[in-house]
């Protein structure tokens, strides 16, 4: 008797959730079972909460934390000196300022295979759109160093721009590709337009095929051409997947790391070091408060992105 | 976290070659066609270049390693070599780094994908509290860049003993991916609710009917993200490199690299190649097998995006 009781409490207890659910779902009679599938629920996502908490919850509260100490990683933080705003006057303005914005100047330089992987991408899927013969195995050999081990494919461009290597060899050029500044950014902005311009095509090949045939062939009967079509319809058409490939790449160009730092000697060297080389650099010095305080603008940046994309969308929403 | 609110409108796949006129008289559109294959074709040539390069160089004598592209003797010295110079590195030499990468790839993708499994179920189709609210926060974590976690993590799974095997870069991937929870959550929105109501009614609890019922209609999606989730973990380089102190539980891409940077004189390049070389291969036998569902999930993601 009581326990029947009880039962009816619980059930009483969820009775807004069973409002909603009713609104929701529509003649489905099972009030009863509504305590079971919230524990169900939960027990279910459990596991990626243990995870959350774990390695990415209790991480980034010591990166925070680690900012204001003198942490070098193998003793507890607690147990490491306190700092204060030492390490964020080293990177800015202090003694390791220089190399820091250096590393940053290099990884916003290495940005520039973002624009032209997508320009490259483009025409490629205007070409790969085409209904012809073949096309299908085009699209399958640019998008095969996609899914490419970085490691590999790397070590192939670390020996094909050597300075003795195949590319000076064939073009009788004595360039050093992998010591100046210049040479080693067009070296990571070849090979990263190389490995990704299969991805960039195939998003953009999808979108081109979601442009309403309707649309098209009205404009084909009111004589528009093909650079008209292009301009006025397909492009405008694309905008959503350019707008989503420019922020995730953006977001992924800002974190770069294994192109240079397998390319140049660990990526070490200054002039091939990008804001994640340094946070590893720093990690090799035992400074994990530098490595914070610099991982951190990173993560800056990417909540201003995320936030600039979130405030775009909601306008496009609103639009609609 | 980025793809949540946009709206694209819904495609068809890939669009299946026209079927070509039997007629042979020359269109601009045949012409075009021509031109526009010629150019992807040099295009295509680029992409396999290297390639291509790096399979002669590891049967060139290392002497003309950059002067020529064709071999003037064909041996495979450099892969004995390869195999040797493995064998100083670490015990059990190529194998064991192959062991190691199955190691740290199957099973992670296999409790990885399971677990996404139920936690996508459970945000799709039951209701409880706070579900949105923790789906957020999970989804928000995308967006984290991992230079700011690595470091502590490093240090946490030093604390916990971890980086002496390859434990830390498998046990962290036990509890779920979020991306391939996201994924799987907007296919079971096209699972009609019916489906898991008729079986309830019937009697059966909520694990039996996900695992009876869903789990088989799930099937495609997994495997397409059981496949991505292996590409990535076999690729990856970072993780490993800051998690695997042990030289003896390298990873394939770790043992390449550190090959490589072994050292300096051209002699030792084709060794590292075909290191390289090797390493690609299970690679591209997946991809060559699972082609069409690793590009037919780009256009999903190009359309749910």
């Amino acid at each position: 008797m009581e326990e029947i009781q009880q039962a009816t409490e619980v059930k009483d207890e969820f009775q807004p959730t069973v409002e909603v659910r009713q609104d929701n779902q529509k003649g489905r009679k099972k009030r009863g079972l509504l305590w079971q599938e919230n524990i169900i629920g939960w027990i279910y996502v459990a596991p990626m909460l243990i995870g959350l908490f774990v390695f990415t919850a209790i991480p980034l509260i010591m990166s925070i934390l680690a900012m204001f100490y003198q942490w070098d990683g193998i003793t507890g933080l607690f147990e490491s000196e306190f700092v204060g705003f030492d390490h964020f006057a080293a990177i800015f303005g202090g003694i390791h300022s220089a190399v820091y914005w250096k590393a940053f100047g290099n990884t916003l330089i290495f940005a520039l295979q973002l624009p032209i992987g997508m320009i490259v991408g483009m025409f490629l899927a205007l070409a790969m759109n085409r209904p012809m013969r073949g096309v299908q195995i085009f699209r399958i050999i640019y998008y095969l160093p996609c899914v490419m081990s970085i490691v590999a494919v790397t070590i192939i461009w670390q020996n094909l721009f050597a300075f003795d290597g195949s590319i000076n060899n064939m073009l009788g050029t004595s360039i050093d590709w992998l010591v100046s500044d210049a040479g080693i950014a067009v070296t990571v902005i070849l090979l990263q337009v190389w490995k990704g311009v299969g991805y960039t095509a195939l998003m953009f090949i999808a979108g081109l095929q979601s442009v309403s045939t309707d649309q098209l062939e009205a404009a084909k009967i009111d004589g528009a051409n093909a650079w008209t079509i292009l301009i006025k319809i397909t492009l405008p058409a694309l905008y959503p997947i350019v707008f989503y490939l420019f922020v995730t790449g953006l977001m992924g160009a800002m974190q770069m790391f294994n192109e240079p730092f397998i390319l140049v000697e660990y990526g070490i060297n200054n002039n091939a070091m990008t804001s994640v080389s340094f946070v590893y650099w720093c990690f090799g010095n035992s400074n994990l408060g530098l490595a914070s305080v610099a991982a951190w603008i990173l993560a800056f940046i990417i909540i201003v992105i995320t936030v600039i994309q979130m405030y775009v969308d909601k306008r496009k929403q609103e639009a609609e | 976290m980025e793809n949540v609110t946009q709206t694209i409108p819904e495609v068809p796949a890939a669009t299946p070659a026209e079927p070509e006129k039997k007629k042979f008289h020359i269109s601009p559109k045949l012409i075009g066609d021509i031109v526009i294959t010629v150019v992807l074709a040099l295009g295509a040539l680029l992409m396999l270049l290297p390639f291509i390069w790096m399979l002669f160089a590891t049967m060139k004598d290392y002497t003309e390693l950059y002067t020529t592209f064709f071999p003037s003797t064909w041996s495979f010295e450099s892969y004995a070599q390869m195999w040797e110079e493995c064998g100083y590195l670490m015990e059990g030499g190529i194998i064991r780094g192959f062991f190691n990468s199955i190691l740290t790839t199957v099973p992670v993708v296999a409790v990885q994908i399971v677990v996404s499994a139920f936690a996508a179920y459970a945000f799709a189709k039951l209701h409880f509290v706070g579900k949105n609210i923790v789906f957020l926060v999970l989804l928000s974590t995308m967006t984290i860049p991992f230079a700011v976690i690595m470091l502590p993590q490093a240090w946490l799974f030093g604390a916990m003993g971890l980086t002496t095997g390859p434990l830390a870069i498998i046990i962290p991937k036990f509890f779920g991916s979020i991306t391939t929870v996201f994924f799987l959550r907007q296919f079971l929105y096209g699972i009609p609710d019916s489906i898991s109501e008729a079986a309830r009614l019937d009697g059966a609890g909520y694990t039996r009917t996900f695992i009876s019922v869903i789990f088989p209609l799930l099937m495609p999606a997994l495997a397409t993200q059981a496949i991505l989730s292996f590409i990535g973990n076999w690729n990856d380089f970072l993780g490993p490199l800051l998690f695997v102190t042990d030289k003896d539980w390298y990873t394939l891409p770790l043992l390449v690299n550190r090959l490589n940077n072994g050292g300096g004189s051209l002699a030792q390049i084709p060794r590292s190649l075909a290191a390289a070389l090797i390493s690609l291969v299970p690679i591209i036998v997946i991809f060559a097998v699972f082609q069409k569902k690793i590009i037919g999930s780009i256009v999903f993601s190009a359309v749910k995006g």
